[in-house]
């Protein structure tokens, strides 16, 4: 801190002696001017050679304490050399005021030494000339009085400028000291401050290949070497982010082979879903076709049932009329058997009349016999009648049994009839039942024949669908050849990381994926 | 070395400036402007025999004469009085005349 201050006051100094000595080569100058002008040229060279050494100072930027002193014992003999100017003119107690005003000056040297030395040079001048040259001094006279007047106002001047300047030196001094107490406690904070910017810019170096080294894939290395202090725990959160990158890193490179197989199995089975698109939809179309075939066909059915209805309607209604007819004709058998009935009645009581008459015919032959001759006539009679009555009986028998065979027949015929009548009613019945089915199954064929319409229509539907399904087939064949494509270049994006493989895969992310 | 000549150097400063500061008290305090009174004070084995002739040859104004002290003061009438004033061993001290004001050049 002693070296800050003597710098410093070293350059107050320094400074002094530049405005000191500068001002002295302006007074020389003045008096080397004023002197071979005026007729002194010893003044005008004593002038010269004494600021030499002062303005050499100056200009060397000299500030060291013989500088100083040169300083301190030039300028009251310039003050002396304008005195000894002035002493031809009216102005020598104006004069001494240079005295007072060049001790002052010296003051800028910031040197109570100097102060006391100009001040002993001040007072061995007037003290000289009190006894050299007393008129230089007092021009009405001197005394020794005066003298100390005199050298009491320079040293109350000599000791304010003493006091000044040694304030001035201990003002510097605590200045400095504040400086220095400023600096070193600026120093400290920038020691601290240099520390925390040489353990951030280790950190930053350290974060910064980590991070160089991720951008370069690097995803396995770690940040082994500890960080101060608070860094620690960005050291531990890079270290744990990479880990974790490097998981998911993992879980995405596993996700993106995954989504590559799927992809390639979504492509494989879009192509056949295509295909088999393509194969449905051909196959639906010829079951379109098919189906609308079956439908024209079914409505032609249809129409066929309706035709049929109708001629089983008719049929019922002929068969209800035959029914009718049947009726009648069995009442009309009924009556035939009746009267055949009847005829056997009649043919029962002509064959009685036949027996009757053969048995009179017999008894008429025996009579005829008995009656002989005479009766011969008679029994040829006899005979023919019994002959008669025979073939009477013969052809009752016979038309008996044609009656009979009627009867059986009428019988059969009434019985047929009855089973033709019963067959007919069943007959009506089955054509009704027929009928009724008829159009249950022409209900049913409008409603097979809606089915199909809708069969049809849901046909259409499903080949426009399986059209679409087709189309998107296509579209998912080329988006998964888009994706697969999307899930190598992942791939190959991942590859560019260096991964710990060692490291698992994030079960999340395996469920996301 | 460089040292060496550096404190030959600030001692050749040293005694330019003291020679200097001689100078200049010798200019300041006993050194007679032209037109002042000087004490004519003889050097040496010179006595005031020597004053007088020299006034005598310079046509010097005595300003005052002492006798009894040998004590001769002169009127400086130009620069080259005191050159021959000090070639004749006579050295010139300013002073103040009796009967002339200071800085008045009689």
């Amino acid at each position: 801190m002693t070296t800050k201050v003597s710098d410093e006051m070293l350059h107050l100094r320094r400074t002094g002696v530049r405005v000191v000595g500068a001002i002295a080569g302006l007074i020389g100058a003045i008096l080397v001017v004023w002197g071979l002008i005026d007729g002194a040229p010893l003044i005008a060279l004593s002038a010269a050679l004494l600021v030499a050494a002062p303005v050499t100072f100056a200009v060397q930027r000299r500030s060291d304490p013989a500088a100083r002193i040169v300083l301190a014992v030039t300028y009251p003999l310039l003050a002396g050399l304008l005195l000894a100017m002035a002493s031809t003119t009216g102005w020598v107690i104006d004069m001494h005021m240079v005295f007072f005003a060049f001790l002052a000056v010296l003051a800028a040297l910031a040197d109570w030494r100097v102060i006391v030395v100009g001040t002993l040079v001040t007072a061995a001048h007037h003290l000289l000339l009190n006894f050299v040259a007393p008129a230089y001094v007092f021009p009405d006279g001197g005394n020794l009085a005066r003298v100390v007047f005199h050298a009491v106002i320079v040293l109350i001047e000599a000791a304010v400028l003493i006091m000044l300047c040694r304030q001035f030196e201990a003002l510097v001094r605590r200045l400095m000291e504040a400086r220095a107490a400023q600096e070193a406690l600026d120093a400290e904070r920038h020691a601290e401050r240099e520390g925390i910017a040489a353990e951030q810019r280790a950190v930053l170096a350290s974060l910064s290949d980590r991070l160089g080294a991720l951008a370069a894939g690097d995803l396995a290395s770690q940040l082994d070497t500890p960080f101060p202090g608070e860094y620690e725990a960005a050291r531990t959160m890079l270290n744990r982010t990479c880990a974790e990158l490097d998981q998911l890193v993992g879980a995405v490179a596993q996700t993106a082979a995954r989504v590559a197989a799927g992809a390639h199995e979504l492509r494989e089975a879009s192509s056949d879903l295509a295909s088999k698109s393509e194969q449905q939809t051909a196959t639906i179309e010829t079951v379109a076709r098919t189906t609308g075939t079956m439908l024209r066909d079914i409505e032609a059915d249809a129409d066929l049932w309706a035709a049929t209805r109708s001629t089983a309607l008719e049929a019922k209604a002929d068969a209800d009329r035959g029914a009718e007819d049947i009726n009648g004709a069995a009442e009309a058998m009924t009556r035939i058997e009746a009267s055949s009935a009847k005829i056997g009645e009649m043919i029962a009581f002509i064959d009685t009349i036949a027996f009757q008459t053969n048995l009179l015919a017999l008894n008429a032959g025996v009579e005829a016999a008995r009656a002989g001759e005479a009766g011969k006539g008679f029994a040829v009679v006899a005979g023919e009648v019994r002959e008669l009555a025979q073939r009477s009986a013969q052809s009752a028998s016979a038309i008996k049994q044609l009656v009979a065979d009627s009867k059986d027949e009428v019988a059969l015929g009434v019985e047929r009839v009855q089973q033709m009548v019963s067959l007919l009613a069943s007959l009506v019945a089955r054509f009704s039942e027929i009928a009724g089915q008829v159009d249950r199954i022409t209900l049913g064929s409008q409603g097979t024949l809606d089915a199909v319409r809708q069969i049809n229509g849901a046909m259409s539907l499903l080949d426009q669908a399986m059209q679409q399904n087709a189309a998107m087939a296509e579209q998912t064949s080329a988006a998964s050849v888009e994706l697969l494509r999307s899930a190598n270049d992942l791939n190959g994006q991942i590859a560019r990381f260096q991964r710990d493989e060692a490291a698992p895969a994030r079960p999340a992310l395996s469920h996301a994926a | 070395m460089r040292w060496s000549r550096s404190v030959k150097t600030e001692q050749a400063m040293i005694a330019f400036h003291g020679g200097a500061v001689l100078l200049s008290l010798v200019a300041a305090m006993v050194w007679p402007r032209e037109g002042q009174a000087a004490l004519m004070v003889p050097l040496g084995d010179r006595d005031l025999g020597t004053v007088l002739r020299w006034a005598d040859s310079e046509q010097a104004q005595l300003l005052e004469l002492d006798t009894a002290t040998g004590r001769v003061i002169a009127r400086v009438s130009s620069h080259q009085v005191l050159v021959s004033a000090l070639a004749s061993g006579i050295m010139p001290v300013a002073v103040s005349a009796r009967g002339c004001g200071a800085g008045e050049t009689p």
